[in-house]
């Protein structure tokens, strides 16, 4: 194989993790990763870097598609990044430290758990706290559209989910993923904010809790250009066609499949992490 | 209950802003990119190198001083890395952003809040700097 079909048959593969990865909402960088190790034998640092710019070039892309309809709450994204950019250096600096079958198992589990989290249907739980401290102090309460009516929310357990997003961005900086099932989480379960608030809210913050990483990875060599390249073009090209997709396609069975080969993937990270292999 | 939906209605052209923003940088990001990276192919297209294995040693500028030379002198990988350095610094731009739309709405507090978010983004970008 030459470099020219190595770009080639890495910008085919990331197409589809990230075509995959917008139609389920799952994100491509947590398949990107396992791919490159596994299938292309590159080292781990370079996939987890080249992962990393894809997931910016991919947040950064949909946040502005989200961000036209105007659901995302930018208050509490600016302060949440607070706490996942202070988890993102953290991250980065431990994965110097970190010895790649550490790594590559802590993959692993992330992506069963994002297999299982994406499996488990979400289901609203509207928070019932107009009176609390913190959240009122920053102001978080807002509004969005149901059935095209403006409707109030509000926000929950503030240092929980301040919390819970230093793990996000421990874990994005350690790994090069964007981590949004765990961003997700934090803000409908901790926070209680609504669905479609949490989803835009989440893929906002993911860009500048990867670029907090993105530095320390780039001075340590960790983001090879012509790997990094067939990554992130294809993943920007998938996941602005998974987008456009979304739109009329049943994506249950397609979540249920994806769902699948992310277990899969998850088992053989842990195995090869495990025995060394990688 | 007025006041609130006038906010609302700032906040989204200020949303829109950040959005066209955030469009444009990744498109010129991708562009160099695919004329950096593609025009490297075609020069060598028969080369494999090893990625099996990580070497912390650059084989490649990083610095932006010595990235923008290597641009001056046509050097492809240079055009590519300047792709992905825009794309890393695409962020940045959207938090400056904030604070510019935050001061304007006399909002303090956020202001306060997106300069932490901005240090803390500084700090992992100039890291290479450290003494």
């Amino acid at each position: 194989m030459n470099i020219s079909e190595f770009s080639l048959l890495v910008f085919a593969a990331s197409l589809l993790a990230g075509l995959l990865g917008a139609m389920t909402g799952l994100g491509g960088g947590v398949v990107i990763i396992p791919l490159l190790v596994l299938a292309f034998k590159v080292n781990i640092h370079y996939a987890i870097g080249a992962s990393l710019i894809s997931v910016i070039a991919t947040s950064s892309g949909s946040a502005a598609a989200y961000l036209r309809k105007g659901l995302t709450n930018i208050r509490i994204g600016m302060f949440l990044e607070i706490a996942t950019t202070i988890g993102a250096i953290f991250g980065s600096f431990l994965a110097t430290r970190t010895s790649t079958k550490v790594i590559a198992s802590t993959l692993g589990v992330v992506l069963l758990c994002s297999a299982a989290t994406s499996v488990r249907k979400r289901k609203q739980i509207f928070a019932n706290c107009p009176e609390m401290g913190i959240a009122r102090l920053l102001r978080f309460d807002g509004f969005y559209p149901v059935d095209g009516v403006m409707q109030p929310y509000w926000v929950c357990r503030v240092p929980l989910g301040f919390a819970l997003m230093v793990v996000a961005g421990t874990l994005s900086g350690l790994l090069g993923i964007g981590s949004g099932a765990m961003k997700v989480l934090a803000m409908d379960e901790a926070m209680r904010i609504p669905l479609k608030v949490s989803t835009t809210t989440s893929n906002f913050m993911i860009g500048v809790t990867a670029a907090a990483s993105a530095g320390i990875y780039w001075s340590r060599g960790y983001i090879e250009p012509m790997i990094a390249m067939p990554v992130t073009l294809g993943a920007l090209v998938g996941s602005m066609l998974g987008a456009a997709v979304l739109v009329r396609s049943k994506t249950h069975v397609v979540r249920a499949t994806f769902a699948a080969v992310i277990a899969l993937l998850g088992c053989e990270m842990i195995y090869s992490g495990m025995t060394g292999k990688i | 209950m007025a006041t609130n939906y006038q906010l609302t209605s700032n906040e989204t052209s200020m949303e829109a802003k950040i959005a066209l923003l955030l469009r444009f940088s990744v498109f010129s990001a991708a562009t160099a990119i695919l004329c950096g990276g593609g025009h490297f192919l075609l020069h060598h297209s028969h080369n494999m190198p090893d990625y099996r294995s990580f070497s912390n040693t650059h084989s490649y500028p990083y610095s932006p001083r010595m990235l923008l030379l290597q641009v001056w002198r046509k050097d492809d990988l240079a055009i590519l890395q300047c792709g992905l350095l825009l794309l890393i610094t695409t962020p940045v731009l959207r938090v400056l952003y904030s604070i510019k739309i935050f001061t304007e709405q006399n909002d303090y507090l956020y202001v306060g809040i997106s300069i932490i978010v901005l240090l803390m983004l500084l700090y992992s970008l100039l890291w290479h700097l450290r003494p």
